[in-house]
């Protein structure tokens, strides 16, 4: 069930996080639904193919889509467990996420252009950086719950015991910040702009097109709602064993998420690139004192 | 029967070397090489199988009157592996080394080229099965001195020469400290059988440390790989791939072998070393990876990382053996036989695609290439497959190396108790976190600068991919996606090889682990089939949508700018000075930068070279030091004999002196 969850309802994330940001702007802006519009639209559309590009670009968006549906298989979200479930699959999905960068990357280089390869470099920089964060992450909750697979942490992460919970705050920013630089928001990337120099995200997918392009934006939408539902998972403890309550409270939960991104891509400024490294070792620091939090 | 089949094979050998010396025809003497090796391989690959499909294991003895020596060999279970992986590897690089050196343009003979493979091949078979101290240190010896001029084949290279000198000494000095192993395990001995080797009850540690010392020599651990990169961009591909994806395993299986010999007296300070020289290795290795620009010599500092990961695995193996915490222990010890077997199969396939790039382009300077997949597609989109696979992704092979070390971790930390068990797993996961995103940087990089985009300089290429350039890589690729899809069918040679070599092991930690195994690796191959099947789908239903839309094409965007040249396009070493300038502490960085600094434009200059850390910081400096007090004493060698002669008079006095004055 959860999949198909996903599969409808997250492009509605960035409608969301749009109509947020207009509201603070004192902007009417695009429907809620518009995201759904584009894809369609995209669908409809040819393709142009660059010159220099050969069968990798044209397996990218394809092979992203494929992970992150894969991806989805495996992740559960409050009342509904995962589609298959087996100890240790939060490396698998951890893994598939970097099946999905590897392919947008190869892509990107594959047009040979400056701005891509550019934007390629810092994907690759800054999830560098994400990662041990992610995975640490991980780790304290399997430890702390004495849990190996995904259902048996989200199923309810607030079982840790007393006097550890103060393990999830951390865990929970620190998976935050992973979520806004693996998604490639503000600060880290503003997904807006289209100056080469500030983006990083959509200047490796300049050269797609049409349907192609469609399918890469879907897998972004698709990996946004996958370390969402994640970070809701962790973050809000509210489990009722009810599927239908379970449901209604997980999805409110996914738009308060949408919320927040957006009031924080309203309120706060892309940081330089340079201090990108700073803020994400502040995830993995703060993963490593939950780390110490649940030992003590 | 699985010895007779590996003695088929040894015989099949002996007698093609005999044979080469007739065959004075380049061509024939080559063609018969290869028909050689690729028979012993199957045989060899028949032994194997035989073996572990048996499950028990076979031996042979016979007496032999060198002192301590016997003529023992036994297959078992660790053994089989090790011969399954020769076997493969080996016959595919001698069925490419066919199309490698056809194409040259000398009538230089090759005889010498296939007697030095043959001893080789042979040579490793022999690592692999001997049972007897004597028998393994020739066959070690043997092993190491045929690779020796393996790598020094294009000897009129200068760079060649010096690499096969970092080689030489390197592997010697490795040797030195396992016959010291031996020789202390062994004193009590008459014979240094391997059954009856039996690791004294205190001092164990220092004899752990010096195996590390001399089979991590051969398997490049951090700081003692420093051959690798020499002697990998030295050596001709084929034999780069049977090096880097067998030859550096002897050590792991060395030291395997060795534990086994270690019952009861394994300390926790054993799989301490080895995950702080495996998170060391691992590290440093993908980020020196990152920051060089020849391709074999990124694919050597490749090949040291995995390594990192395999020790990281027999750390936990140890620790967990020490802590009696079984289940973690069993599964390090799989992981890091998965990873062996994976790399081999992935870093050999990689290796050979460098091959026919460096034929093609001439250089194996990334930044000269570009655009080669438009030229070799088949190489190209097997090199990627493989690329994508040693990056540690699904559903390739790589991956479940990295997930059973992964699983293993988190047994350790769902088992242990002590802080020393939650520790030394934070820094494995922290390290794997840095080698994971670390290897997908590096092979998006280095697959991508050679292969995509466009090339960078205008020269000739000369793509060939044909017959035996191609056919060993067809069979590597498919078999590392078969792997990675169906590991559980694999997984239980490695399970065996682990529980019938190493002492200590509960029936009950057999179980439990045997039960994970099928938990996790069954769903892992159904995920991987998942993913390959909606991959495919997805594409039909693109193809079919695309049917009916317009597909055009045209340049590159380049925002606006019309006329774009490939000198514009990314460079590899701009791609990852990003993580290279994070660790700029830990890396031994030179960069030059000369700008005149006028408030107009004038010309300006930037290079960077990333050199080896364990070089520079260590031998160097040792060396240097060395050779000063060398220096320095070098003035007593005159050279005129009268003054020889006065040295012996001088001696002979001051010993006389000494006699007469009582000092002993």
């Amino acid at each position: 069930m959860s999949p198909i969850l996903a599969l409808v309802l997250s492009p509605l994330l960035f409608g969301i996080i749009a109509k947020t940001k207009a509201f603070f702007a004192g902007r009417k802006g695009q429907p809620v639904l518009q995201f759904y519009y584009d894809l369609f639209k995209l669908l409809r559309k040819g393709v142009v193919y660059s010159t220099s590009t050969t069968i990798v670009i044209r397996l990218s968006p394809w092979i992203a889509l494929a992970s992150a549906f894969t991806a989805l298989c495996i992740l559960p979200v409050p009342g509904h467990p995962g589609w298959i479930s087996f100890p240790g699959d939060f490396f698998v999905l951890f893994a598939l996420l970097a099946v999905l960068r590897y392919s947008l990357v190869s892509a990107a280089l594959d047009t040979g252009s400056s701005f891509e390869g550019m934007g390629s470099s810092r994907e690759v920089f800054f999830s560098f950086l994400a990662e041990p964060a992610l995975l640490l992450c991980f780790l304290v909750l399997a430890f702390g719950l004495g849990g190996y697979s995904l259902q048996e942490i989200l199923s309810d992460p607030f079982s840790i015991g007393k006097g550890k919970t103060v393990a999830l705050y951390f865990i929970s920013v620190s998976l935050f910040i992973v979520l806004l630089a693996e998604n490639s928001r503000i600060p880290f990337d503003d997904p807006n702009t289209h100056l080469e120099l500030t983006m990083i995200h959509e200047v490796m997918i300049l050269d797609h097109s049409g349907p192609d392009l469609g399918g890469i934006l879907y897998a972004s939408a698709l990996k946004l709602w996958i370390l969402g539902s994640l970070w809701v998972g962790i973050s809000i403890p509210m489990r009722w064993g009810n599927l239908f309550l379970d449901t209604v409270v997980f999805l409110v939960s996914m738009g308060l998420l949408a919320l927040i991104i957006g009031v924080m891509e309203s309120i706060l400024a892309r940081i330089r690139l340079i201090r990108v490294s700073h803020a994400l070792s502040l995830a993995t620091v703060l993963a490593v004192l939950a780390f110490l939090w649940t030992m003590g | 029967m699985g010895i007779t089949l590996l003695f088929c094979s040894w015989i099949v050998l002996g007698t093609g070397s005999l044979l080469l010396v007739f065959l004075r025809n380049r061509n024939v003497s080559h063609t018969a090489g290869t028909v050689i090796v690729s028979v012993s391989s199957i045989l060899m690959i028949a032994a194997s199988l035989w073996v572990s499909i048996g499950g028990g294991s076979e031996e042979y003895y016979q007496p032999w009157n060198v002192p301590f020596g016997s003529f023992y060999l036994r297959i078992d279970p660790l053994s089989a592996l090790f011969l399954l992986l020769l076997g493969v590897v080996g016959g595919l690089s001698a069925l490419y080394s066919h199309a490698y050196f056809s194409e040259e343009k000398t009538h230089r003979s090759l005889a010498g080229y296939w007697f030095f493979y043959f001893i080789l091949f042979g040579g490793m078979s022999l690592v692999f099965t001997a049972y007897n101290g004597v028998l393994f240190l020739l066959a070690w010896e043997g092993m190491s001195i045929a690779s020796f001029f393996l790598v020094l084949h294009e000897n009129h290279r200068e760079e060649v020469r010096k690499a096969g000198w970092v080689y030489f000494v390197a592997t010697h000095g490795g040797t030195a400290f396992l016959l010291v192993l031996f020789g202390i395990i062994g004193s009590s001995l008459e014979v240094w059988d391997f059954n009856a080797f039996q690791y004294p009850a205190v001092g164990g540690t220092f004899l752990f440390i010096l195996a590390c010392i001399g089979f991590g020599t051969k398997a490049g651990f951090f700081p003692l790989h420093v051959w690798l990169p020499e002697a990998h961009p030295a050596a001709p591909s084929p034999v780069s791939a049977l090096m880097s994806g067998v030859m550096i395993k002897t050590g792991i299986y060395g030291i395997i072998r060795v534990l086994s010999w270690a019952e009861g007296t394994v300390s926790p300070s054993w799989g301490i070393l080895c995950i702080g020289l495996g998170a060391l290795t691992g590290v440093l290795g993908v980020l020196h990876a990152l920051g060089k620009r020849d391709m074999k010599e990124i694919l050597a500092y490749s090949s040291i990382e995995n390594i990192g990961i395999i020790g990281m695995g027999l750390g936990v193996g140890l620790y967990g053996m020490s802590r009696s915490l079984g289940v973690a222990a069993l599964l390090g010890f799989t992981a890091s036989l998965f990873h062996v077997i994976n790399h081999g199969f992935l870093k050999s396939s990689l290796f050979l695609g460098a091959g026919t790039v460096l034929h093609a382009t001439h250089t194996g300077n990334i930044e000269e290439m570009g655009g080669l997949f438009k030229k070799l597609p088949k190489t190209g989109a097997l090199f990627g497959l493989s690329s994508f696979g040693i990056a540690g992704l699904p559903p390739l092979n790589g991956f479940v190396g990295e997930f059973l070390l992964f699983l293993s971790v988190l047994a350790l930390c769902i088992q242990g108790s002590l802080f020393l068990d939650i520790f030394l797993a934070l820094l494995i996961l922290l390290s794997l976190g840095i080698i994971g995103g670390g290897s997908v940087a590096c092979f998006t990089r280095l697959f991508g600068v050679t292969f995509l985009g466009e090339p960078r300089k205008d020269k000739e290429i000369h793509p060939i991919e044909r017959g035996t350039w191609i056919f060993p890589l067809y069979i590597l690729a498919g078999s590392n996606l078969l792997m990675g899809i169906g590991s559980l069918g694999l997984a239980p040679l490695m399970f065996g090889a682990v529980v019938s070599t190493l002492p200590d092991i509960s029936y009950q930690t057999a179980i439990d682990t045997v039960r994970i195994l099928r938990q996790t690796l069954l769903p892992l191959g159904m995920l991987g089939v998942l993913f390959l099947s909606v991959l495919f789908l997805l594409y039909r239903i693109r193809n079919s949508i695309l049917k009916r839309r317009s597909v055009d094409y045209s340049p590159t965007w380049d925002c606006g700018y019309i006329l774009p040249s490939p000198r514009m396009q990314y460079t590899g070493s701009s791609f990852s000075q990003p993580i290279l300038r994070l660790f700029r502490g830990l890396l031994q960085i030179k960069e030059v930068f000369h700008w005149e600094g006028t408030l107009f434009p004038t010309s300006a200059s930037y290079a960077s070279k990333l050199y080896d850390v364990a070089m520079r910081t260590v031998y160097e400096p040792i060396l240097r030091s060395i050779t000063k007090v060398a220096t320095r004493i070098y003035g007593l060698q005159e050279g005129r004999n009268q003054v020889y002669i006065l040295y012996i008079a001088l001696t002979l006095l001051i010993l006389m002196v000494m006699f007469l004055g009582g000092i002993p």
